[in-house]
């Protein structure tokens, strides 16, 4: 019986939705689909329902843009390159932000730039 | 499926033995092999609930909730809002569920800055009224309760940033679309009281405000938002320091247990979780308050023009808007009669009409506009359309203000997409 609600766990946790916690708790509860490994099973891109399509970059903007908010302010986003760089700086100085090393800066801001560019569709529910 | 059921049901499943719940909800029994049989009525249940036949069910696993049950995103006592950002939340209200004259709290949208405050808890609450006064006050909720006249009143709160979402090219920060205002009957006392029994100094010309919201970054003492009104708008007797919201408690991300009314004005000027109002001779210059924050340029600019940051104007009363509220967009009619419903609100102003048009403006019919039930409450109109034939129409609605203000039919591009008082316009289908 012990095994059987072992397995039992893992199951609920895969397939009910995933709770998103905020700092001061669960107030949100989405329906974004796990991905899971069985065969039987189609991996979910969950970056990209939100708006951020697989590509060179995305690790780099997933690791450095989600310390403080949600990726899903990143995803209404559409600007220029400039501007993307600019709202960088201005993270910095005024917001708390770490410096980004150099190499990750410019993956991240290409990927931005390509992506989430002025001409970008808002995903809209 | 309704958003309270669904909670309901991932409750079960996290409370209860998850073969347990399995069998309450679906009567479905685990066999060994950890599939779980649905037989006659339970499969019956799942079938009618995911709304179609479900060819594999013989596959699904014990303890199993499908997906198309999981349900828009939810917020713990919110009904139907749109979830914007979960990290700082922001959420807001489809038009076709904000038709109550009155919003109901479940439908009040969700505007955070920073991560909310570890407690909501009245008890103990303090406020701190300092600054520029004669006698600095230190007040709870049962203080300000017992030494000044409690009041209810409908106000309207809508933030700056409502309509963002529809700046092209694209304005930085949430896309907002219509849902970022409410109306909702608060509580409280007025602002203008407290600050007169602290004795408001002569060089007074402005309020700072403070909350127990923290900031984002985590950097202890950083505040996510701080701002102020100049002493003349703070002193306006509808502005509150409210404790409850629809006669109950303030839902914890309204700004419970307290927080400041300031209707008219964008809603950064209503601080939630509000632990300080003090007075000062300059300009506020808290969070939110300076750069390019809640400020638009000072003269008309191109779309997508770059303007510097000494070019900017603090933005003051909100622009005259209205909104339809029935039917949702998208509604079709058999018989060519649509009865329109909706609000309109103006910053410091009240409305003098709406219109309505079904023909993209060429043509206007004039709305039935009801009064507000006090200043700064929203006002209600409504209208009956008759479409001419079958087909596809919109219907627009132009408010214009007591000051002889309308609606404008396109936006006035600023650089932080804030101020989108465009005109709303629903799609309607006679067949």
């Amino acid at each position: 019986m012990v095994l059987l609600k072992f397995q039992s766990k893992i199951l609920r946790v895969l397939f009910v939705g995933l709770i998103i916690t905020g700092a001061a708790g669960s107030y949100v509860t989405s329906s974004l689909a796990t991905s899971d490994t069985t065969s039987s099973e189609v991996e979910i891109d969950e970056l990209a329902q939100l708006g951020l399509p697989l590509d060179g970059g995305r690790e780099e903007v997933e690791i450095y843009c989600s310390a403080c908010h949600s990726l899903r302010l990143v995803a209404q986003q559409g600007m220029t390159k400039d501007d993307w760089d600019e709202l960088f700086d201005w993270m910095i100085e005024e917001q708390e932000m770490e410096e980004i090393p150099a190499d990750d800066r410019k993956l991240a801001l290409d990927y931005l730039a390509k992506h989430l560019g002025i001409d970008r569709k808002l995903k809209k529910n | 499926m309704s958003d309270k059921d669904t909670q309901g049901l991932f409750e079960l499943y996290e409370k209860e033995d998850v073969e347990r719940a399995d069998e309450l909800v679906f009567g479905r029994v685990a066999n060994q092999d950890r599939r779980g049989f649905l037989r006659g009525a339970g499969l019956t249940t799942m079938t009618a609930l995911v709304g179609a036949t479900i060819p594999f069910a013989a596959n699904i696993p014990s303890g199993f909730i499908p997906v198309a049950l999981a349900g828009e995103d939810t917020i713990t006592g919110k009904d139907g809002l749109t979830l914007l950002n979960d990290r700082p939340l922001n959420a807001e209200t489809p038009p076709h569920l904000l038709n109550d004259e009155i919003t109901p709290i479940g439908r009040h949208f969700i505007r955070n800055n920073g991560n909310p405050p570890e407690s909501f808890s009245p008890d103990g609450w303090m406020l701190t009224i300092d600054g520029l006064v004669d006698k600095p006050l230190k007040l709870s909720i049962a203080d300000l309760k017992k030494n000044f006249e409690v009041v209810t009143e409908a106000l309207t709160i809508e933030c700056g940033g409502n309509g963002r979402a529809f700046f092209d090219p694209p304005a930085k920060g949430n896309q907002w679309t219509y849902g970022a205002v409410a109306c909702s009957n608060w509580t409280g006392v007025r602002l203008a009281d407290v600050l007169k029994a602290a004795g408001i100094k002569d060089n007074v010309i402005y309020t700072a405000h403070e909350g127990a919201d923290t900031h984002l970054s985590g950097k202890p003492g950083k505040l996510p938002l701080s701002r102020g009104v100049p002493i003349e708008k703070a002193l306006n007797p509808h502005n509150l320091i409210a404790f409850e919201q629809n006669g109950e408690a303030i839902h914890p991300m309204n700004g419970a247990p307290l927080r400041l009314v300031v209707p008219g004005w964008p809603g950064s000027c209503s601080q939630k979780w509000l632990t300080r109002v003090y007075l000062r001779d300059v300009v506020h210059d808290g969070a939110k308050m300076t750069g390019k924050a809640y400020r638009t340029p000072n003269r008309p600019v191109e779309p997508g023009e770059k303007v510097e940051n000494k070019d900017f104007e603090i933005i003051h009363a909100m622009p005259v808007k209205s909104l339809i509220t029935s039917p949702q967009t998208g509604a079709t009619t058999s018989n060519g009669v649509v009865e329109i419903n909706g609000h309109a609100w103006s910053g410091d102003d009240a409305i003098a009409a709406v219109d309505i048009s079904i023909d993209f403006g060429a043509t206007w019919m004039k709305a039935n506009l009801g009064a507000a039930v006090n200043p700064y409450a929203w006002q209600n109109f409504n209208a009956k359309v008759t479409l001419p034939k079958k087909g596809y129409y919109e219907v627009w609605a132009r408010a214009t203000s007591t000051k002889g203000v309308s609606q404008p039919h396109a936006i006035a591009w600023n650089p932080k997409g804030y101020l989108n008082n465009s005109m709303h316009r629903i799609a309607i289908r006679s067949v």
